[in-house]
């Protein structure tokens, strides 16, 4: 039986690392900005845009007269709007926003709006790979921060104007603090600081002093296996500073608490304690109201995640089974011993908290693998960990030691680097090979997209069939993200929204499976079955565009009074 | 490499549009006017409107059955077969012709003459509609409105602008054809007739139409306002020649329901006869979109019904 200390294979990690790390966030950076046109806004996105323009007011406000900004009123105005999520990474929007604004930064608009998510991506690369070196060393940490940006589902997140990936970063930064707090106190400061910046974030970020407490119980009891010299400090210095300084920075980050403070908290857990369900199709049902189905954000890992990386991951947590079994199941299974930080304890329950909380059937999943992607980075971490395993199985044998190492890792990359080039722009309607790719989670009847961000690639039909402008009925899509296309300057200034279908000159259906309500409509309002176009992503329909027979018609007589025109031009 | 595989094979077998319009030509070239097309898998179904859309009327996209076509299309994905392939003895029956183009297959169903004697949902324009409210019955007037909804999700169904209008102040009480997204999202060709209040009916009827032997009936709710499956049924009653020959309570969760129902009684052989439709709803009519499809037919075909 092989008896391994667990972080035997981390490392202390230094600024060769930092450089790595800052070279990694880069070059993610650069290649979210190159790809990011070719997503279409988002709904969510659109929301976000409306709130960093009045974060952005008040800013300026601020800068002008801080005194008056400062007013109840002036907070209201500024802060109110889409009050139910926190501010700060709408306040980061909005910094990336005026700068673009004042300094003409960025090549597109939508670009000063998605930045700091696309940072926020760059920033988790670097960190993973630094978390992962730390625990199971370099390698494992390169590949983690390589495969976690490789995954067609945070591939597509990162590109947003929204807290999904932040998010992300935050837990992820929150975890390591809590981490190095363990043998190091004055971490445990960071840790206040980054959980008052994950609170500052979004809502999930709630949970994780509870998953930290029953770590640090589970630590405290494995302790007595260790020499006396060699515990750890038994103190929670972690939980003071986490309930010290990281309420104390939320409540700064977010004006709207400024006034009404316990009344408008309040507000704030309740909206999200008794959020409304939304649709979501799953195995051909369509689910809108609990209960919902437990299994869901496992299968949809296994469907999403590149299947390589998934079982290098499952791998890893069986060799290392033996780390994070509880005491009595411990003597059943080999491999690896715990560390006194018991930080498999750690990285598991971290990774799967996020899946078990969607899994209770009454958490809402409208928002797809988005809600769970917290538990990721650990995944590939530990997906890191089974590479540095399988190299150096193929070392002992005598033609493996001819492959270089980095050789197995990148061919091991190889799959999830192809998921996501291909996933590319519909990271959302994106199934991996176990679901069958695209078509085969359509067969499944698996969601096939949401927020309407396919708008996005259907604007080179919209700018060819309107050439004279129009109107459009934009299903899904959000005012603010069509206008984001028209700002991009990818769709033509005057083709304009329409919110009613029999009107309309094209009318456009995301396919999801609730939305074959707007389908039929159009097929009565229309008295046509027959799209005049169709988006398809691996032949499966994403967006379906109807016109209206009397724009038809119209179009029709144009372009023979054109004919008519030029003809008598000729003939002159 | 399993995945590369994998990935590339999926990819391989995603039909082009060549494939596409070779399977559509070879349709268009062979089609009769009392063909329908389907498509296997379902989710296809805007691809194959696309190409054939010219040859799927509405009353075809929203089918309930295939009664009324003496041959079955199906353009074929992936090996599969149309949720309305026909069976017999509980089995798909085996495709009369199929011919392939790449990864496009195009088979064909040999149905035999349809039994559809007349259509009652394609023809309510024709028929005489009244609303009956505290004991008083009053005539719907066919008009052809200004407005028809703007559309969207959860806004329910769209009516055509020529319709019954049954009370101007309450624009659901209408008798129009159009079609619904019944339980299972599934379009759903069919006249909106929804009960008005609790003791009052709407009627549509038919006069001196064909009898045949049999109506079957469909009757679905607007999906929105069925699938929480909390609330009081509604009815579809149908008589001929002023008799009931037989109803249809809806049960929230019953979907797109159907029922045979004869329409000659006691041993007659009626050739012509007049048909009424009556939907009301005996608890609460509130939130009961209701949509009915009903063809009037003969002798049972032996598949495709």
């Amino acid at each position: 039986m092989s008896q391994e200390v667990t972080r035997s294979r981390g490392v202390i990690t230094g600024w060769r690392d930092h450089l790595i790390g800052l070279v990694l966030a880069t070059a993610y950076v650069a290649l979210l900005l190159g790809t990011s046109t070719a997503i279409g806004m988002s709904r969510d996105e659109g929301f976000y845009v409306t709130a960093t323009h009045a974060y952005a007011r008040w800013f300026e406000k601020l800068a002008e007269d801080p005194t008056e900004a400062l007013t109840d009123d002036a907070i209201d105005h500024g802060w109110t709007y889409n009050h139910e999520h926190p501010a700060l990474i709408k306040t980061l929007f909005a910094w990336s926003y005026l700068a673009n604004k004042h300094f003409d930064i960025f090549d597109k608009e939508s670009m000063a709006y998605r930045f700091p998510g696309m940072l926020s991506a760059g920033l988790l690369l670097w960190l993973i790979y630094i978390f992962g070196a730390r625990v199971f060393g370099r390698e494992a940490g390169l590949f983690a921060a390589l495969a976690y940006g490789l995954m067609p589902r945070p591939f597509y997140h990162a590109h947003l104007d929204c807290f999904d990936v932040p998010i992300v970063l935050m837990l992820t930064w929150v975890t390591y603090c809590y981490w190095r707090s363990l043998t190091r106190r004055r971490w445990a400061v960071m840790l206040g600081i980054a959980f008052g910046a994950a609170l500052a974030t979004k809502h999930n970020s709630w949970v994780m002093p509870g998953i930290f407490l029953i770590h640090f119980i589970w630590m405290r009891r494995g302790q007595r296996r260790f020499p006396q010299a060699a515990r750890l400090d038994g103190a929670p210095w972690w939980l003071l500073a986490m309930v010290i300084i990281g309420p104390v920075l939320f409540l700064l980050s977010w004006p709207w608490l400024y006034h009404d403070t316990m009344l408008r908290i309040g507000a704030y857990v309740r909206f999200h304690v008794g959020h409304v369900y939304y649709n979501m199709a799953y195995f051909g049902h369509n689910y809108f109201q609990p209960p919902f189905p437990v299994a869901f954000p496992f299968v949809l890992t296994l469907f999403t995640v590149p299947l390589t990386t998934l079982v290098l991951c499952v791998l890893a947590l069986v060799f290392r089974a033996r780390t994070y079994a509880p005491r009595f199941l411990s003597r059943f299974v080999s491999g690896a011993t715990p560390d006194r930080e018991h930080t498999d304890v750690l990285l598991v329950g971290v990774l799967l908290a996020p899946l078990v909380i969607i899994a209770l059937p009454s958490s809402p999943i409208f928002g797809g693998t988005k809600h769970w992607i917290t538990g990721y980075p650990f995944l590939a971490m530990y997906a890191g960990y089974a590479v540095t395993r399988v190299v150096d199985r193929l070392k002992t044998f005598e033609f493996g030691r001819f492959i270089p190492r980095f050789a197995v890792s990148a061919v091991l990359l190889l799959p999830s680097l192809v998921e996501s080039e291909h996933s590319h722009p519909y990271g959302l309607s994106h199934y991996t090979f176990a679901a069958g790719g695209v078509p085969g989670a359509a067969d499944y009847g698996m969601n096939r997209q949401f927020w309407g961000f396919t708008t996005g690639s259907v604007v080179g039909f919209l700018n060819e069939r309107l050439k004279d402008g129009g109107s459009v009925y934009i299903c899904d899509t959000v005012g603010e993200a069509w206008n984001m296309l028209q700002k991009d300057g990818r769709l033509a200034q005057n083709i304009r929204v329409s919110w009613d279908i029999t009107r309309a000159d094209l009318v456009l259906v995301h396919h999801e499976h609730h939305f074959a309500e707007v389908d039929i409509q159009t097929w009565v309002a229309h008295g046509v079955t027959q799209p005049v176009h169709v988006l398809e992503y691996d032949g499966v329909p994403l967006v379906t565009i109807y016109e209206n027979p009397r724009s038809k018609t119209q179009r029709e007589q144009r372009r023979q009074r054109l004919q008519r025109a030029a003809e008598a031009t000729t003939t002159k | 490499m399993i995945e590369l595989i994998g990935h590339v094979n999926v990819r391989a077998r995603v039909p082009s549009d060549a494939h596409w319009t070779a399977a559509s030509d070879y349709i268009r070239a062979n089609f009769d006017e009392d063909d329908t097309i389907g498509v296997a898998p379902a989710w296809a179904d805007p691809t194959l409107r696309y190409h054939l859309g010219d040859l799927i009327p509405l009353s075809h996209a929203a089918r309930s059955d295939l009664a009324s076509a003496d041959r079955f299309w199906v353009v074929s994905l992936r090996g599969q077969i149309s949720r309305y392939t026909p069976h017999r003895d509980g089995e798909p029956v085996t495709p009369d012709h199929i011919e392939r183009f790449g990864p496009v297959s195009v088979l064909r169903y040999d149905l035999g003459a349809s039994p559809v004697i007349f259509d009652l949902t394609s023809h309510v324009d024709e028929a005489t509609v009244s609303i009956t409210e505290n004991d008083e019955e009053k005539p719907c007037r066919w008009s052809v409105a200004r407005e028809r909804g703007r559309g969207g999700l959860s806004t329910n169904t769209i009516l055509p602008k020529g319709r019954f209008r049954c009370d101007p102040r309450r624009d659901w009480l209408a008798v129009a054809e159009t079609a619904i997204e019944d339980l299972d999202l599934q379009p759903r060709h069919c006249v909106w007739q929804h009960p008005p209040n609790r003791d009052g009916l709407v009627r549509t009827v038919y006069e001196d139409v064909p009898l045949g032997e049999r109506i079957v009936l469909y009757t679905g709710i607007y999906y929105e306002h069925e699938r929480t499956r909390e609330r009081p049924p509604y009815s579809v009653r149908v008589l001929v020649d002023g008799s009931e020959v037989g109803r249809l309570d809806h049960e929230d969760g019953d979907g797109w329901a159907r029922i045979e129902l004869p329409t000659q009684l006691h041993g007659t052989r009626k050739e012509r006869g007049d048909i009424a439709v009556e939907v009301f709803a005996e608890v609460n009519p509130h939130f009961k979109s209701a949509c009915w499809s009903a063809t009037v037919r003969g002798p049972r075909r032996e598949v495709g019904e």
